[in-house]
């Protein structure tokens, strides 16, 4: 399978899942520092995927969530995005602003909007240190853009800024919290443009 | 206290936790920018002790706004605080110019420790 003259052989899996891995581990580990409780994480999937696809492997269409994706530039590009299950951004709200918010997600004020805006933030800046290291590179990240919709409106929307949007190439990650008694869910999805990965293969030595 | 402490970030949430946070040492004299716009006029037009800089704002994403202050005054207090902790853009903003880098999400005592220093050698 190619991605123009990429091909995705197991070193650039096993890369991207290292990667994913180091990427959401830090990303977690500031939302845990925020939330003072114990987050979970997965073992990152690298796909090469269409839109369909990656909303089929991550089996989003039951979700109730807020996302938030967060464009990143410099010496590589692409987005990251963040998905929170609708019952997991409603036990941050509670911990972090308003002990007794109910849940309803449309009815978010300019604070809550920008708590999640900003978790989503520092998550992604979180991420983006863990490639930093691995590749001495510099990535700035820009304003996050904030949905509240289904996933599946919300990742189709955000595929299809991007420039390959027949296929790209995803490493999606999902992080577990529980909180007195209940599971959240929420997943990461680090979507680099085809040439950023070509980048950072060629710095990390994989031919 | 009376000195004036200039906090730049595009976040309410974000303004909101620093704000708390110096209201709790007795800092009470801050103004707010939330784009590198608001950030220079404020700057200019009231001189203030102390800036708490973001590098993500709605108009500019790298260090050029830390570069842009210095140039209006090279004195300048600049902290970064920014959720982009990569060792390279800390090791950059810090050779531009900028007295430390709070990397976010930060402990409240961190925050307070570098102000109360940097302001104490005013």
């Amino acid at each position: 399978m190619l991605v123009k003259n990429l091909p995705i052989d197991e070193n650039i899996i096993a890369t991207l899942t290292e990667l994913g891995n180091v990427g959401v581990g830090k990303a977690t580990n500031s939302l845990s520092k925020m939330l003072g409780f114990t987050l979970n994480i997965d073992i990152p999937d690298v796909t090469l995927a269409n839109i369909d696809d990656i909303k089929n492997n991550l089996n989003f269409s039951k979700l109730n969530a807020v996302g938030v994706s967060v464009p990143f530039e410099n010496d590589i590009q692409g987005t990251l995005f963040f998905i929170l299950e609708q019952d997991f951004a409603a036990e941050i709200i509670r911990s972090l602003v308003d002990d007794e918010y109910s849940g309803e997600m449309f009815n978010f004020n300019e604070e809550i909007s920008s708590l999640i805006q900003e978790i989503a933030n520092m998550m992604a800046a979180s991420y983006l240190s863990a490639i930093s290291k691995y590749t001495d590179m510099r990535v700035f990240t820009s304003s996050q853009t904030l949905y509240l919709n289904n996933p599946d409106v919300l990742l189709t929307y955000q595929i299809k800024e991007l420039p390959d949007d027949e296929h790209t190439i995803c490493v999606s990650s999902k992080f577990s919290a529980t909180n007195n008694g209940k599971n959240f869910d929420g997943y990461v999805l680090f979507l680099p443009k085809d040439q950023s990965i070509e980048k950072i293969m060629k710095i990390l030595g994989i031919e | 206290m009376d000195n004036l402490i200039l906090i730049v970030d595009d976040a309410v949430f974000a303004r909101n936790l620093i704000k708390k946070c110096l209201n709790s040492a007795n800092y009470t004299h801050i103004l707010e920018a939330t784009t590198a716009k608001d950030a220079i006029s404020k700057f200019t037009a009231f001189n203030p002790e102390l800036v708490l800089l973001d590098i993500t704002l709605p108009d500019r994403k790298d260090l050029s706004l830390l570069e842009d202050l210095l140039k209006i005054n090279p004195d300048a207090k600049i902290v970064m605080n920014s959720a982009i902790g990569q060792d390279l853009i800390i090791a950059d903003a810090l050779k531009m110019g900028a007295k430390d880098f709070i990397v976010k999400p930060f402990e409240e005592k961190q925050l307070l420790n570098i102000v109360k220093n940097l302001l104490q050698n005013n």
